[in-house]
């Protein structure tokens, strides 16, 4: 193809879209051949559309800064990422046996300790965590599950590994965003979608209505989700999850606890709330119980929680679970609880709290990414390979000051998927000024598990947009793209029903997904009224 | 629904009222002024800032009216509170506060509204854009409208937004028919053929979009006592007072805890039922006191409604 926009294209590592020959990866061709009937006009119109549309729906993120927060559009690149469902089935598998075993883990911890007494994870290590929550030694939470909404972020190393880089269990955000980028694909590039045989991202909003309620004993629960407000940076997915699932979104002042029981401050008086999704941290959720001076939450919800007239998703203290120095023994939880072999990787990790380690990591910090074990957002992390003498002695002391914050894993070469960028072409010719670029991404799917287990199709890719970065955080610069688990038919067609057959949680021992029950709607009816009925 | 989101919901359809009003107005004076070339320009542009009730904001700043000064205070001054630019912000915060109660559509075209009103403020609105601002807007609004009727549950939300407009929209009817009092006619100066044959009274009828409402209904020349009559008791005038209060008496009969405000808004009503048309018709400065009288009335039904279904702590709109 001497003409085509991608012979000039070059990854520095692993693309998701083409192989080392520069060939079109199996499920990304038709895509890749499509884009290439594109001209430079057309593909400028395309991405203007792109962003009319993100405009026109109010697709937001909000950034602090000095100035106040600031609503900034969802930065899209119209060239989505390709997985294969091949390998997606296989991910997808991983992932539900990951967040299984993290749930044993963080039930295990707050009753029987069974994993502390056996020594296989340190006792030390949980009771110096300031996200395991004295407050909830004992609950018995519906399922016994207290992680219901988990967000693992993946990366793809050079070899092609997908590895697990952080579970998040408090309260992950992305998954609207992965939903619009959808629509919105849908809307510029319509053309596109029945050549590629790309699976549908939008049964998660229905997957996480059944998932929630779920957690409830009523009949028809009233659900709410609960922000810590419209000036919150992810308010936009708090309010288009709660429009998407029917619930109400509530804030803090809109909740009131009596008799242990929640109610919401309706204009017909009090009304009882079953189920609160919430989308504010553990530290704010109760004044009553935590952070005294929190006006997020509500005085008395801890109460009304462990009173079980109230289910909490994610349940308070599943963040114990969530930190960077448990993720090194999530492979052993996974043996632990399951006894099965992990089936996504976990990135090997050095704890700085173990003498020997910590004195390798700090004389490695220069091609080590050091990490505190309890930040997001990319917040407070040192990458060695692009990280100055300077920064190098400044996480040095960070992590002789408090080790058992820290971790370190080998700097991966993260995989690339090609972005359109504005080239400074020379010559100024406007046809010229559009060209694709091989960036960094992540990728972020989103786990459910209450009575039952889901997870997205794909998930959100987040794409670092700066040439060489690694950082994706929207608030930092990154954009994203659609993620397309492309199903072109390669595989035996007996495989070809998402029905992994697995069996979570639920003591029944029916299946447990929800996806499989939602490819074939009469079996999906006659299992909600059977789970209904015991 | 949630006392903070029905207030959040009730806000945001008084700043879409008012916009719609406060537009319509300026187009329909700035069309009577250009019929009436020989009017000093004080006095041709101080009734606008009278009739939005900004007489006092607006003297601090200036100190003669003038169709610069007066256009640019209504629409694009951040000093004036009730300009078409804040109360644009205010709607955009009180859609983001209830965002999840809207139908999409209905979402996009108040953020579209908000987002056109900032764009097009960022340079003064010249004389000869003003007019298609103005009408964009009002277009605008009537889509908004649209989809309110067309896309939103007729619920509790829906009734808080039509409660919020007939109290707004009330509020301006009373506010219009209270300028002539101070600028022009009565029915007693009338005999013959008058050269602008109540021009006044035809204006506040347009300022409402009730002209041709009037003649087709009325089927008299416009004068002040079929004007008062038409605008103040009317049951099947949107403009109309009576139309407005009896439709947010409806509304009210779907709530729980509704008596304290019913009982306002009765008291309203027969307070209208009371108005001696013919007397007021003729007497400026009683028309006035009337007018005034009925507005403390309207301040009285939506204290009553925020204290019954309202958080009790008044949030910045």
């Amino acid at each position: 193809m001497p003409n085509s926009r991608w012979s000039k294209y070059k990854s520095p590592c692993y693309d998701e879209l083409f192989t080392e020959q520069n060939t079109p990866r199996h499920a990304a061709a038709a895509l890749t051949a499509w884009l290439d009937t594109l001209d430079n006009d057309t593909l400028a119109k395309r991405r203007l559309a792109a962003e009319l549309a993100i405009r026109q729906m109010g697709i937001t993120f909000t950034v602090y800064s000095d100035k106040g927060n600031i609503d900034r559009e969802w930065p899209l690149d119209i060239i989505p990422r390709v997985i294969d469902a091949n390998e997606w089935r296989t991910v997808e598998r991983g992932l539900k046996q990951r967040v299984r075993a993290l749930n044993r883990f963080i039930d295990d911890l707050y009753n029987d300790q069974a994993i502390l007494n056996d020594g296989i994870v340190p006792r030390d290590l949980i009771e110096t965590s300031a996200n395991f929550l004295p407050e909830c030694v004992g609950m018995k939470p519906p399922h016994n599950v207290w992680a219901h909404i988990c967000g693992s972020d993946l990366v793809r190393d050079t070899d092609g590994t997908l590895y697990v880089l952080e579970d998040n269990l408090r309260v992950p955000s992305g998954v609207s965003y992965m939903i619009e980028n959808r629509e919105i694909m849908k809307r510029c590039l319509p053309e596109v979608f029945s050549q590629c045989q790309v699976l549908p991202v939008d049964s998660y909003t229905s997957n996480l209505r059944r998932m929630l309620a779920s957690l409830s004993d009523v009949a028809n629960p009233m659900l709410c989700v609960l922000t810590p407000g419209e000036y919150n940076s992810a308010y936009f997915e708090h309010a288009f999850l709660a429009q998407e699932i029917g619930a109400e979104l509530v804030q803090g002042r809109d909740l009131v606890v009596k008799d242990d029981k929640l109610y919401m401050r309706d204009v017909d008086g009090l009304i009882k709330v079953d189920v609160v999704y919430r989308r504010v941290d553990d530290a704010f959720i109760d004044p009553d119980c935590f952070n005294k001076d929190s006006t997020l939450g509500v005085p008395g919800l801890m109460r009304a929680w462990r009173a079980g007239n109230v289910a909490i998703a994610n349940a308070p203290g599943a963040g114990v679970a969530d930190d960077k120095v448990v993720y090194s023994y999530v492979p052993d939880i996974i043996e632990y609880y399951l006894n099965e072999k992990p089936e996504l990787a976990s990135v090997p990790t050095y704890r700085c709290n173990d003498p020997d380690v910590r004195d390798y990591v700090i004389s490695n910090l220069d091609t080590l990414v050091v990490k505190p074990a309890n930040e997001s957002g990319g917040y407070g992390m040192l990458i060695g390979p692009q990280s100055t003498p300077e920064e190098q002695a400044q996480m040095r002391q960070h992590i002789l000051d408090n080790p058992r914050n820290y971790i370190a894993q080998p700097t991966l070469s993260i995989s690339t998927s090609p972005t359109i960028t504005d080239a400074s072409g020379t010559d100024n010719r406007e046809h010229d000024a559009l060209t694709f670029a091989a960036r960094h991404v992540d990728l972020r799917p989103f786990i459910l598990q209450g009575e039952q287990m889901a997870v997205t199709t794909g998930g959100l890719t987040r794409v670092a947009l700066v040439p060489g970065s690694l950082v994706v955080n929207s608030s930092q610069g990154g954009g994203s793209k659609d993620t397309w688990v492309v199903d072109n038919g390669t595989m035996d067609s007996q495989q070809q029903r998402y029905d992994t057959g697995e069996h979570g949680l639920g003591a029944d021992g029916q299946s447990t997904d929800l996806n499989a029950s939602q490819t074939n709607r009469s079996d999906s009816l006659n299992q909600q009224q059977s789970n209904k009925q015991e | 629904m949630l006392s903070r989101v029905a207030e959040n919901v009730y806000w945001l359809s008084r700043y879409l009222e008012r916009i719609q009003n406060t537009a319509r107005m300026i187009n329909v004076h700035d069309r009577l002024l250009m019929d009436l070339p020989d009017v000093h320009p004080h006095d041709a542009w101080m009734p606008l800032i009278s009739i939005s009730g900004l007489n006092t904001q607006y003297l601090e700043h200036f100190t003669r009216a003038n169709e610069t000064n007066v256009t640019s205070f209504l629409i694009a001054d951040t000093r004036n509170p009730g300009s078409l630019v804040n109360a644009s912000v205010a709607i955009k915060n009180n859609l983001r506060s209830s965002r999840d109660i809207f139908p999409k559509v209905l979402y996009q075209k108040i953020s579209s509204l908000v987002r056109y009103i900032r764009q097009e403020t960022e340079q003064e609105i010249k004389k000869a854009n003003r007019r298609d601002f103005l009408d964009t807007i009002e277009r605008q609004l009537l889509e908004i409208s649209g989809a309110v009727h067309a896309s939103l549950r007729h619920d509790q939300a829906y009734r808080f937004m039509r409660m919020a407009s007939y109290l707004e929209r009330a509020d301006m009817t009373s506010r219009v028919l209270d300028t002539p009092s101070t600028l022009l006619s009565t029915d007693q100066q009338q005999s013959g053929i008058l050269p602008f044959e109540n021009r006044d009274w035809a204006a506040a009828l347009k300022a409402v979009s009730a002209m041709q409402m009037y003649r087709r209904h009325v089927r008299q020349p416009v004068s002040a006592t079929g004007c008062l009559n038409f605008l103040l008791n009317d049951d099947q005038l949107p403009a109309a007072c009576c139309f407005c209060l009896l439709r947010l008496d409806r509304c009210l009969e779907n709530f729980k805890h509704n008596d304290v405000a019913r009982t306002e808004v009765k008291q309203l009503m027969e307070y209208l039922a009371s108005a001696d048309i013919t007397h007021l018709a003729s007497d400026a400065s009683a028309r006035h006191n009337y007018l005034d009288q009925f507005q403390l009335g309207l301040i009285n039904v939506g204290n009553a409604i925020a204290t019954t279904y309202f958080p009790p702590v008044q949030e910045p709109a």
